[in-house]
């Protein structure tokens, strides 16, 4: 039987902590973003001296800017092999924000719950609603900082222009419709932002916070470098996304399917919960503790 | 000191983390060298029916002396978190469990302070240098040792790099000056790592905080075109951007030893464990 009051309070206490313990690295994230922002200005600005650019660059352009990844990375000896750094420290950060938290709340509150719940799930979701909620916030605070540089300096709309677009995300905007914008920019980026925090969070429970954060940073390295539906990272780079890659006209060209891309995602976190749950169960508390 | 020396040395040594991390490093050194530098194993094939071409030497390809592979990238992108992960949470977890305690009874903080700075700067630089030291073992047994050749096009370095003359006439002193840089770099990082840990009682603080600013380091000086004063762009012996310069390795070396030896002379005239 499901028990609510327990459930809600577990719950509640890990959305609090999700807003709580990770306010000053919300802080951290304004910057990050306000400096994402003077390197879109600072390409911007070479772009438009070059008469390349006419129009004023939006909301939509800067964030197509900064989530858009890279192509396909061919493997040459000549061509050196560079991760664009917005995509890169977006999700490196995430890393850090997730942290240790359920390394840490395991062996001090977390710890008297397990001992005394009636459910221990009900522990692991609210680690994995902690994942969501902080992902969420750190995406939130960066849209808003980015908005409030458009606001202040560019046009806060979320029209994407041709040219800006073309430019400096490499993107053909024209190809695009606002389905294919919200999935490719907004919800892919983040709904695998917060798998691959779920899946640090796991393997936190086997493995020693860092070693979690560098196992996740190979990870989205090698999301990066090889093409793959096992490397999810892949899923947030609309520039490897099927409407861009088909646009491109290369008949062999390998392309992420958004919708193929979402469902491999949700199923992911449910598989990864049900690992989670095992691994909890062959836990030895007191003997951590 | 010595006695503490001592005692801390044998607990790196002992310890499944340095075990841990060094294997990590290694995994990649080997991977990136049967990727990479095994498939260059036979250098005088036939190349393009233009006939028999100048064999590329190991410099060019071991993991430090490229920027093309996967592996290379990764390693130096997670070179803080090795140089943190052995030693950087221990002064945290020794204060907690007591330890600390101990072994101020057994001797003066100051020198207890100066052991730990030591052995935290060389357990920092040791797991960066094990992996290429490996790596570059392994390419230099099965490929050749030749000079390396501007004309080729195939070295990463440029007349504008730094110690580029060097590079091209004694490529194996270039070598290992770069990996003394990287272990100098390796062990002020591990060395910062246990110096936050003074002013912390996170105990995930002091792991993660120098590779943050190592992230945010790279963020800042791509952001404002600045590419040769990221560490990242500088450690790595290919050079991945051009106009590197000596004097910046050495300030921003200054840079980081600055706070580690205020934090650690801070901590041996504060410390209020006993």
């Amino acid at each position: 039987m499901i028990r609510f009051t327990e459930f809600f309070t577990q719950i509640k206490r890990d959305v609090h902590n999700s807003f709580f313990l990770n306010r000053y690295k919300y802080l951290l994230t304004v910057i990050m973003f306000l400096l994402f922002c003077l390197y879109f200005d600072m390409n911007y600005n070479s772009m438009v001296n070059l008469g390349l650019i006419e129009n004023k660059a939006s909301f939509g352009d800067v964030i197509l800017f900064v989530f858009s990844g890279m192509k396909e990375h061919i493997s040459n000896p000549s061509i050196k092999f560079e991760i664009p750094i917005t995509w890169l420290s977006c999700q490196l950060f995430i890393t850090y924000l997730v942290g240790d938290y359920i390394s840490r709340d395991m062996t001090t509150y977390g710890h008297q719950y397990i001992m005394r719940a009636t459910h221990k799930s009900y522990w692991l979701i609210g680690k994995v609603i902690y994942c969501i909620f902080t992902v969420f916030c750190f995406y939130l605070v960066g849209y808003a900082t980015i908005w409030l540089y458009t606001l202040a300096f560019k046009s806060p709309s979320l029209f994407l222009n041709y040219d800006v677009c073309g430019c400096l995300s490499l993107i053909d905007v024209s190809v695009l419709n606002i389905s294919d914008y919200i999935v490719g920019v907004i919800v892919l980026p983040i709904f695998t932002s917060v798998v691959l925090a779920v899946a640090q969070t796991i393997l936190t429970l086997w493995l020693k916070p860092i070693y979690s954060i560098i196992c996740v940073i190979a990870y989205v390295c090698a999301s990066a470098y090889y093409f793959s539906y096992f490397l999810i990272g892949n899923y947030s780079m609309i520039l490897r996304s099927k409407k861009i890659v088909e646009e491109g006209m290369s008949i062999n060209a390998k392309y992420i399917d958004p919708v193929a891309a979402l469902i491999i995602d949700g199923l992911l976190v449910i598989i990864l919960f049900f690992i989670g749950i095992l691994m909890t169960r062959k836990y030895d508390y007191i003997e951590k503790a | 000191m010595n006695r503490f020396l001592a005692l801390e040395v044998k607990r790196i040594i002992h310890s499944k983390r340095f075990l841990g991390v060094i294997f990590i490093g290694g995994f990649l050194a080997v991977v990136q060298y049967f990727t990479v530098g095994f498939k260059q194993r036979f250098p005088l094939i036939n190349w393009s029916g233009i006939g028999v071409r100048y064999p590329q030497p190991w410099y060019e390809y071991w993991m430090g002396g490229e920027w093309y592979s996967l592996f290379s990238y990764t390693f130096y992108m997670i070179f803080p978190l090795l140089a943190t992960a052995t030693i950087g949470d221990t002064l945290v977890s020794d204060r907690t469990s007591g330890y600390l305690r101990h072994m101020f009874i057994l001797g003066e903080r100051k020198q207890y302070y100066k052991a730990r700075f030591i052995s935290a700067f060389f357990s920092g630089g040791i797991v960066i240098i094990i992996p290429l030291l490996l790596n570059m073992l392994l390419c230099a047994v099965t490929c050749p040792s030749v000079y390396p050749q501007a004309a080729t096009g195939t070295a990463p370095i440029f007349t504008s790099s730094m110690w580029s003359s060097l590079y091209f006439s004694h490529p194996l002193i270039y070598t290992f000056l770069y990996l003394l840089v990287d272990f100098v770099y390796g062990g002020l990082f591990a060395s910062f790592s246990v110096a936050i840990g003074i002013a912390t009682r996170n105990r995930f603080l002091p792991l993660v905080f120098p590779f943050i600013t190592y992230l945010f380091s790279f963020t800042v000086f791509s952001a404002v075109g600045l590419y040769k004063y990221a560490p990242f762009n500088f450690l790595s012996p290919s050079q991945r951007v051009f106009d590197i310069s000596f004097l910046v390795i050495v300030i921003e070396a200054v840079l980081i030893l600055v706070p580690t030896v205020l934090l650690f002379v801070w901590g041996a005239k504060k410390d209020e464990t006993l």
